[in-house]
């Protein structure tokens, strides 16, 4: 292979990571307070079709992810964080039901924003480094956002294992009764995590359409949220900083039949897209296998199982 | 409203009728109790559904271009008119029969959300076994093709089911994932190997299959009835069956309940689990191949619009009761059709996904309201009756 490809590989590969990173790393702190956030997928396209009419009604990116991200969050609270931590509703229902909404909201609110090209946000090179061969594009010469998600998964594993608020978040995981006899405003640290976790799983929708695809289209996640998903399950719960690497792996994945065809090779694009789907897949099995020495995950602070 | 669900509220009195060890008063009373918690929960789960339609009919008419035609198109493409009802009854097939697979692996206590994905690998299957004898009598080559929808189906689960059953990993993620894949994988047959670029309907389409393989449709008055709505109904009431008089089905009930006690009865708990799962799944390729022989007769990208998610709402509408997945079916089948309506005036067809969203949370919330969550009224629903029906078989009095 030549450098060139293996240097598209490697960009598109960080290209298509920082929004599945972004939604794992909201799942990951709305699992730290005990809510798994399958409504992913919907949380995310409002963040990216409220991004979109953002940025371009206002013409800046900048307020379009904002936007997004703070939509995303208020729609997560209503749809999702509401009627599992105030009225206990039946989780995987309200995932569910929140992933519908969200689907059918984003395609009404974004019939007219079909297809229209976004406002860019430029790269910022960082000296030197950005000319390193292979990695140096990839790495070196990115977007803002791909800093700021990186900045935004340490900034979160020092907060969640390093300050006291991250231990009383983790408290909550942990055992939700003890953790309120202790005098933790359960319910209200909750909702407001589940609802920040909401916001950054938008931002990653927010990026998917600003930075990876520049534009919106109807449903233009593809399940990058699932991924997302699986990638917080596979990863283990409670840990943070391994997310970056996996949500690389994955974004090689996702980024291999853009490569692909860029190269003009013969094969199917369809075949191709399912690499990372069928990988996840694996990996959610195969650590599973053999009973008897099994690999174990290892987990921080993982919350207690749940109680039914 | 299920009668299982109604006992659900009352856990330790025999269901009406039902009680040779105890006497015909007590039965009787136990009966209108039950009579009455059952009417007050399906008249709160009425009233929740009608609030989750108010509040979607208000997003949607606070759109540009609906105006009062919109509504009057809207009520002559469900209720008003013979067409109407028609497509009506078309619409209720598939999402009875994907109800149905949601229901069953909800009655033994996990989530098959990958109904969307067994049904495109249910189809291709079917296409395939088309394509490969095109010469076989119609009715033959029909029976082949339903076969090899619940193969399909039954296969594309196999490995989730496994997992599931046998290793413990989390059945909702695997079986979702799987679904992206067999979309990719319906694209790359109908624009590769199978693609027919004559084809004008909406989306993509493969060849079609031999006019013989199609199932014949009835007209009564002016309403037209598919085979295939027979059919349906058919498998409702047979797997209502299954759980109702079978020991699978009981098993089954058993490991949704409560696998430690399944375990201490002596049932093979990771079997019932993958027995479970892949019955759901063949159900689930079943839809896929319904929907085709039925009326689109091609390998498309239109056999399904959410079908297989839809599923999820019918089964829990009906508290993952078999009989009560007809009603529920009918009911998110209006919908859809007046979403078809509504397309007209320029409302995108993902509308009914957005209504369909409100009435889960609304289902999920009045199950709390009466009394537990989706899978404990399904588990308590199970307990209840049993328990009850065991102990007035042995004439053991209620505590």
């Amino acid at each position: 292979m030549s450098e060139a490809v293996i240097t598209g590989l490697l960009v598109a590969g960080t290209v298509s990571a920082v929004p599945v990173l972004l939604a794992a790393l909201g799942e990951a702190i709305s699992e730290q307070v005990g809510v798994k956030n399958l409504g992913i997928e919907g949380v995310m396209l409002m963040g990216a079709v409220l991004a979109a009419i953002v940025a371009l009604n206002t013409g800046s990116a900048w307020l379009g992810l904002a936007g997004g991200a703070l939509g995303a969050a208020v729609f997560n609270f209503f749809c999702l964080a509401l009627p599992n931590v105030v009225l206990r509703a039946e989780e995987t229902v309200v995932a569910f039901a929140c992933w519908f909404i969200g689907i059918g909201l984003s395609t009404m609110l974004g019939v007219s924003y079909n297809g229209k090209t976004l406002p860019s946000l430029g790269t910022i090179e960082v000296p030197a480094l950005s000319g390193i061969p292979y990695i140096g594009r990839a790495f070196f010469n990115q977007p803002p956002t791909t800093y700021l998600a990186i900045i935004m998964v340490i900034a979160t594993a020092w907060l969640l294992y390093r300050t006291r608020h991250g231990l009383k978040l983790r408290a909550i995981g942990r055992d939700m009764e003890a953790a309120r006899a202790c005098g933790i405003a359960v319910t209200r640290l909750r909702l407001a995590y589940v609802s920040l976790g909401g916001a950054i799983i938008g931002l990653g929708g927010a990026v998917l359409a600003i930075v990876a695809l520049g534009t919106w289209e109807t449903n233009l996640t593809g399940f990058r949220g699932f991924l997302g998903f699986a990638l917080v399950i596979v990863v283990g719960r409670g840990r943070i900083v391994p997310l970056l690497v996996g949500a690389y792996v994955f974004g090689l994945l996702l980024g291999v039949s853009g490569v692909v065809q860029a190269q003009g090779w013969n094969v199917r694009s369809e075949l191709l897209d399912m690499l990372p789907y069928l990988a996840a897949v694996a990996a959610l099995i195969v650590p599973a296998w053999h009973p008897g020495r099994r690999f174990r995950r290892r987990t921080r602070g993982a919350p207690a199982p749940a109680q039914t | 409203m299920s009668a299982d669900a109604t006992v659900a509220r009352m856990p330790d009195s025999p269901p009406g009728g039902r009680a040779p060890g105890g006497s015909m008063e007590e039965a009787q009373e136990a009966g209108r109790a039950a009579l009455a918690a059952g009417l007050k929960q399906a008249a709160l789960r009425a009233a929740v559904v009608l609030a989750g339609l108010l509040v979607g009919t208000l997003v949607i008419a606070l759109q540009p271009g609906v105006s009062g035609e919109t509504w009057s198109a809207v009520w002559h493409g469900t209720l008003g008119t013979a067409s109407g009802i028609s497509s009506v009854l078309q619409l209720t097939t598939p999402l009875l029969l994907s109800g149905c697979a949601a229901a069953i692996s909800a009655r033994a206590g996990m989530w098959n959300i990958g109904v969307e994905g067994q049904l495109v690998i249910g189809a291709w299957a079917g296409t395939a076994i088309a394509f490969t004898f095109p010469g076989l009598p119609g009715p033959l080559l029909a029976t082949l093709i339903l076969v090899g929808g619940l193969v399909g189906g039954a296969l594309w689960v196999l490995v989730p089911a496994a997992a599931r059953a046998y290793l413990g990993v989390n059945e909702v993620v695997t079986t979702l994932l799987l679904n992206f894949v067999a979309t990719l994988w319906l694209v790359y047959w109908v624009t590769g190997p199978w693609a027919d670029t004559s084809f004008q309907g909406a989306g993509l389409g493969a060849r079609p299959i031999t006019e013989d393989a199609m199932l014949s449709h009835w007209t009564i008055g002016n309403v037209t009835v598919g085979v295939s709505f027979l059919i349906a109904l058919g498998v409702a009431v047979l797997t209502w069956a299954t759980f109702r008089y079978t020991i699978f089905g009981y098993r089954c009930t058993l490991v949704g309940v409560d696998e430690r006690t399944a375990r201490y009865a002596g049932v093979d708990v990771a079997r019932t689990r993958f027995q479970a799962l892949v019955a759901s799944g063949a159900i689930g390729g079943l839809v896929g191949v319904i929907v085709m022989i039925d009326h689109v007769g091609r390998f498309t990208i239109s056999l399904s619009t959410y079908t297989g998610y839809l599923g999820l709402l019918v089964a829990a509408l009906a508290t993952a009761s078999l009989l009560g997945c007809i009603p529920a079916a009918v009911l998110v089948a209006l919908l859809s059709a007046a979403a078809g309506a509504l397309r007209i005036a320029g409302i995108p067809a993902e509308v009914t996904l957005m209504l369909t969203g409100l009435l889960l949370i609304a289902a999920a919330i009045t199950d709390i309201s009466t009394g537990g969550k989706l899978g404990r009224s399904v588990r308590d629903a199970a307990t209840g009756a049993k328990g009850a029906l065991m102990r007035s078989r042995r004439g053991v009095p209620d505590e």
